[in-house]
């Protein structure tokens, strides 16, 4: 069996998003995307530290966009889910289902 | 929709203390949702999340770089010195040239010189990292080597001439307590 470096429960959470939000992913939009899909509140912090693990990982591309009045001169940075990213979170997909298959029965039983 | 204004000292804060790849980005996505309507303690909860996270890979990081340091450092030393101690023991024992080019020998020696190459050589790319003053550093880690080197070949020279005389002098039966003593006061002060 290959080793291989397991990514946590939000970085997971901010590569599916950014795959999600497909074109023009930033921070905010990821984060937002996060909050609809868990119910949950996630700070922008969190979601640039998660971002720039994935980065590091090369799960995760980012180019710089224009600097805009509104951000106070401050430009965004847009993300794309690398080829190996893509493959990295069909693979968690899978690796996810097969082992939830014991949550198939009704809830709060095992099948 | 409100449109609000960012807090100023968060910000300036965050430029200072919550420094990342990203922590531009960060700051026009803080400003850009006041803009939008978000309020002020959303915006400082933001912030201090951010520099508290920026801190701890700071901190995290910076500690994990001064293990790394002492143990590249600790193997190193033990490297060079265990490498100077065979070849002074080699030295002493034989006096042949062919005792030299053992394969055993010539092997454990140059797994040792690699390891303290290797080991200098992530010294230096540590160092670098840091952005310390290298030159200092290296001259430091000279010092240390010359001395241990010097230190270990006196002990070695010691050791076996020391044991060297001790057995003869058993050997020969005019070996008396005095000279015992004088042997290994020889020995501690490494002449």
């Amino acid at each position: 069996m290959r080793k291989r470096e397991y990514l946590g429960q939000l970085e997971l959470m901010v590569l599916l998003a950014a795959i999600q939000v497909h074109e023009k992913a930033y921070g905010v939009s990821i984060a937002r995307a996060i909050e609809e899909s868990s119910g949950r509140d996630v700070a922008l912090a969190s979601v640039y530290a998660a971002l720039e693990r994935l980065e590091d990982k090369g799960l995760i591309t980012s180019v710089r966009g224009e600097p805009t009045a509104e951000r106070g001169g401050k430009a965004r940075t847009y993300f794309k889910p690398s080829a190996s990213g893509l493959k990295e979170a069909r693979e968690a997909r899978a690796t996810l289902m097969r082992l939830s298959s014991g949550l198939a029965g009704p809830e709060g039983q095992t099948a | 929709m409100t449109r609000r204004v960012s807090p100023k000292v968060g910000l300036w804060l965050l430029q200072r203390l919550g420094r990342g790849h990203h922590s531009e980005s960060l700051m026009g996505d803080l400003i850009e949702q006041c803009a939008r309507g978000r309020g002020r303690w959303w915006a400082w909860r933001e912030i201090v999340i951010a520099i508290f996270i920026a801190q701890a890979r700071r901190w995290s990081a910076w500690a994990g770089l001064r293990m790394a340091r002492a143990f590249w450092w600790c193997l190193t030393e033990l490297a060079v010195m265990l490498s100077i101690t065979l070849i002074a023991d080699q030295s002493l024992d034989s006096h042949t040239l062919r005792d030299f080019i053992a394969p055993v020998f010539i092997a454990t020696l140059m797994v040792l010189v690699s390891i303290a190459v290797i080991g200098l050589r992530s010294l230096i790319h540590l160092q670098r990292r840091q952005r310390e003053r290298a030159a200092v550093h290296h001259l430091m880690a000279l010092f240390v080597v010359m001395t241990l080197g010097v230190g270990t070949l006196t002990w070695a020279a010691t050791a076996h001439h020391g044991t060297a005389q001790h057995e003869n002098g058993r050997a020969s039966g005019q070996f008396d307590d005095r000279q015992t003593s004088d042997i290994r006061r020889a020995r501690r002060s490494g002449t």
